[in-house]
C-alpha cells in the first residue's frame, strides 16, 4: 500500500489540506504522549510548514512527490530550527545553524518534518534504554523496549503518529526497532545517503535511512534522500536507480536465495526460526531458489564490530569537550577539567563505555592487536559476502534474536545488549544495503522481522525480493 | 593482552574522562565491564590476517575535490551562536598560560 503516495497526492490536488493532515498527526502524538517517542516536538513549527505546503498548492504550485507528509527526524539530524540533543546531557539545548542534506531534501520533496524522536545517547543501544530524557516505549506493549537506538522513530511509526520516520544504522540501530515495532526499516549501502548533518558515530558504518509502514513508502523516502552530496565526500556519484519501479509487479520466480540454516538455532528465539523456515518455504513455493550458504564469518560479527566502531566513535566523539558545542560541566577549575568535567558528567554509562574500549583499542601498545586486526578481519567479511552474492541475489536472516524484550532486561550486562546486533552486524561490516520488513508475530503478539541483504548498490534487487517475499506470504495467507 | 584496573583508569585519562567523577561503585562496574569486554573481543584472535588488507571504507572512495571558488559560509557567529561560552568572535576557556597551579 502506498500511504505516502496517496497522502501527497491527496494534499497536492487539494483532498485535503497539510494542515489538517499536519493536526491529525500532532493529535496522534499528543494521545501518545506516554510512548515518550519524542526528544524534540513543536506543534507551532509543525503547523507553520504545513500551512506553507497549502499556501503553495492554493497558488497552484507542486511542493513534490511528500508534498504534506509528516516525516520525523532522529534527534541525530541537525536542523537549524529545533534542538539536536542525540539523547545526551553534554547536547541539550543544543542548536545547529544547517540542515542535515537528508532534511533539506525532505524538505525540497514537501515534506513536513515532524519533530525529532528519542534515540539510544549517540546512536550507541540497540534498546532505547540509553536515553537521557528516558527511554521511548514499545508502541503496542509499554513495558517492553521498542529496540534502538532508532527507537523514537520505530516507536512512532508503529503506533501511527506518523507515517514514516528517518532512523540511522551503524550495526543495525535502523533494522532492530523496525523488527520490534513491526514496521519496515530499510539501510541503503553505505555511500547511497548522505551523512551531512548526522552526527557522526561510526563514520565508516553509519547509515540513514526510512521506518515506514510498507516497503512502498520506504522505496519513496529513499529515492527522495539518495544520490551523491558534495558536502559528503563518502557519497558515491552513481545514479539512485528506482526501488519503487522494482516492486511492481515483484516476484519470486527466478529468484535466488540464500540462506544459512546453521544461523537459525541457538540462541534465536524457536518462534523466530518457524516463521523464517516457513518464508523460506513459501519462496520457494512460490518459484524461488533457496540456496543454502554459509556465513562462517557470523560469529565473528558482534567482536569486529565493537572494536572498529568503538575506535571510530572515541575519535568523533572528541569533539565534545565542552567548549564547542552543548553543555560545559559546572565547577572545572582549569581547561583540564572543563574536558574532563563536562564529557564525564555529560556522556551516558554506554557511551563512557565506548570510548573507553575505543580509546583503548588504538592506543600504542593496543593497536595492531585490536584495531589493525580487526579492520582485517573486517577484509574477511566483505569477501565472504562477494563469494556468497555469486551464488544468491539475496540472503534471508531474521533481524533480531528474540523479539522485543522488557525494560530492563538487557541493559545491566553490555555484552547481552551487544549480541541483539549478531544479525545486523554483518551487512554494516561490509556496507551492504539492508532491510527488515514484518514477518508476522510471537505467541505474545510481538512482532518478527525478516531480514534481506544484497550485494553492494543492488538496491533494486532488493526491493524485489522484499516484495516477492510480501507476495510469497500473501499467497500463502500467512501475513497478518 | 587484557585491561587491568590501571589500564582503565589511565584509558579514562587519555579520553579526558574522570572515573573518579563517578559513584566508586559505577567506577568499577565500569572497569569490571570494560574487562568483559575487552576479553570478549580476544575471539578475534582466531583468525589470521596475515597478507589481508585491512578495510578502512567498505566501498572503494575516490577524492573528489571541489572547484576553488569562493562561497559563502555561516560565518563565526553562526558557529559561535550555540558555544557554551564564546565572546562573539571566538570560544572562550578558562586561562591557560600564565597562571601557577594551572590544570595540565
Amino acid at each position: 500500500m502506498a500511504e505516502l503516495q496517496a497522502l501527497a497526492h491527496a494534499v497536492r490536488s487539494g483532498a485535503t489540506s497539510a494542515l489538517h493532515v499536519a493536526d491529525q498527526a500532532l493529535e496522534r502524538a499528543a494521545e501518545r504522549r506516554a510512548l515518550n517517542a519524542f526528544d524534540q516536538l513543536d506543534d507551532a513549527l509543525v503547523r507553520a510548514q504545513a500551512a506553507a505546503i497549502d499556501e503553495r498548492v492554493s497558488r497552484g504550485e507542486d511542493p513534490g512527490p511528500l508534498a504534506g507528509v509528516p516525516v520525523a527526524l532522529k534527534a541525530n539530524m541537525v536542523t537549524p530550527d529545533l534542538p539536536t540533543t542525540c539523547s545526551s546531557r553534554i547536547l541539550q539545548g543544543y542548536e545547529g545553524f544547517y540542515d542535515a542534506t537528508v532534511a533539506a531534501r525532505l524538505r525540497a520533496a514537501g515534506a513536513i518534518l515532524f519533530g525529532k524522536t528519542a534515540m539510544d545517547e549517540f546512536a550507541m543501544g540497540s534498546s532505547g534504554e540509553h536515553a537521557s530524557g528516558g527511554p521511548a516505549l514499545h508502541p503496542t506493549d509499554p513495558t517492553r523496549v521498542p529496540g534502538g537506538s532508532s527507537s523514537g522513530s520505530a516507536s512512532a511509526v508503529g503506533a501511527g503518529i506518523v507515517p514514516a520516520a528517518l532512523g540511522s544504522d551503524t550495526g543495525g540501530s535502523i533494522r532492530l526497532p523496525a523488527a520490534f515495532c513491526g514496521v519496515v526499516g530499510f539501510k541503503p549501502t553505505y555511500g547511497r545517503v548522505s551523512r551531512r548533518g548526522l552526527v557522526a558515530f561510526a563514520s565508516s558504518f553509519d547509515q540513514i535511512g526510512p521506518l515506514t509502514r510498507s516497503l512502498e513508502d520506504a522505496a519513496l523516502i529513499y529515492e527522495v534522500i539518495a544520490g551523491r552530496d558534495p558536502l559528503d565526500a563518502t557519497t558515491v556519484s552513481l545514479p539512485v536507480t528506482s526501488a519503487l519501479q522494482a516492486l511492481d509487479g515483484a516476484s519470486p520466480r527466478g529468484l535466488r536465495v540464500g540462506v544459512d540454516a546453521s544461523l537459525l538455532g541457538e540462541g534465536l528465539q524457536p518462534e523466530i526460526r518457524t516463521s523464517l523456515e516457513r518464508a523460506a518455504h513459501q519462496l520457494g513455493t512460490s518459484g524461488a531458489e533457496i540456496v543454502p550458504i554459509s556465513l562462517k564469518m557470523a560469529r565473528y560479527a558482534v567482536a569486529t564490530y565493537y572494536v572498529l566502531t568503538s575506535a571510530e566513535a572515541s575519535s568523533n566523539l572528541s569533539r565534545f569537550d565542552g567548549v564547542h558545542f552543548g553543555v560545559r560541566a559546572a565547577g572545572a577549575e582549569g581547561l583540564e577539567q572543563v574536558y574532563t568535567r563536562s564529557r564525564t558528567l555529560g556522556f551516558g554509562p554506554e557511551v563512557r563505555r565506548r570510548i573507553l574500549l575505543g580509546t583503548f583499542v588504538l592506543s600504542a601498545g593496543s593497536y595492531d592487536a585490536y584495531y589493525a586486526h580487526a579492520q582485517k578481519v573486517r577484509t574477511l567479511f566483505c569477501r565472504e559476502f562477494e563469494q556468497v552474492f555469486q551464488a544468491c541475489d539475496v540472503v534471508l536472516l531474521p533481524t533480531t534474536p528474540t523479539t522485543a524484550f522488557r525494560l530492563g532486561n538487557q541493559v545491566r550486562d553490555p555484552l547481552a545488549m551487544y549480541l541483539q546486533d549478531a544479525y545486523t552486524i554483518p551487512a554494516s561490516l561490509a556496507g551492504l544495503p539492508a532491510l527488515s520488513m514484518p514477518l508476522g508475530v510471537d505467541e505474545a503478539g510481538l512482532p518478527i522481522g525478516a531480514q534481506l541483504l544484497a550485494a553492494p548498490f543492488a538496491e533494486t534487487t532488493l526491493f524485489r525480493a522484499a516484495g516477492a517475499l510480501r507476495s510469497a506470504l500473501a499467497g500463502a495467507g500467512g501475513l497478518p | 593482552m587484557s585491561i587491568d584496573r590501571d589500564t582503565v583508569y589511565h584509558t579514562a585519562r587519555l579520553a579526558r574522562i574522570d572515573l573518579e567523577l563517578l559513584p566508586a561503585a559505577e567506577a568499577e562496574t565500569l572497569a569490571a565491564q570494560m574487562e568483559s569486554i575487552v576479553a570478549y573481543v580476544e575471539l578475534l584472535r582466531e583468525l589470521p590476517t596475515e597478507g589481508v588488507e585491512p578495510t578502512v571504507h567498505p566501498i572503494p572512495l575516490t577524492l573528489v575535490p571541489r572547484d576553488a571558488a569562493a562561497r559563502e559560509t555561516p560565518g563565526a557567529a553562526a558557529v559561535l551562536a550555540s558555544a557554551p561560552a564564546h565572546d562573539g568572535a571566538t570560544f572562550l576557556v578558562p586561562r591557560v598560560v600564565g597562571q601557577e597551579d594551572s590544570d595540565g
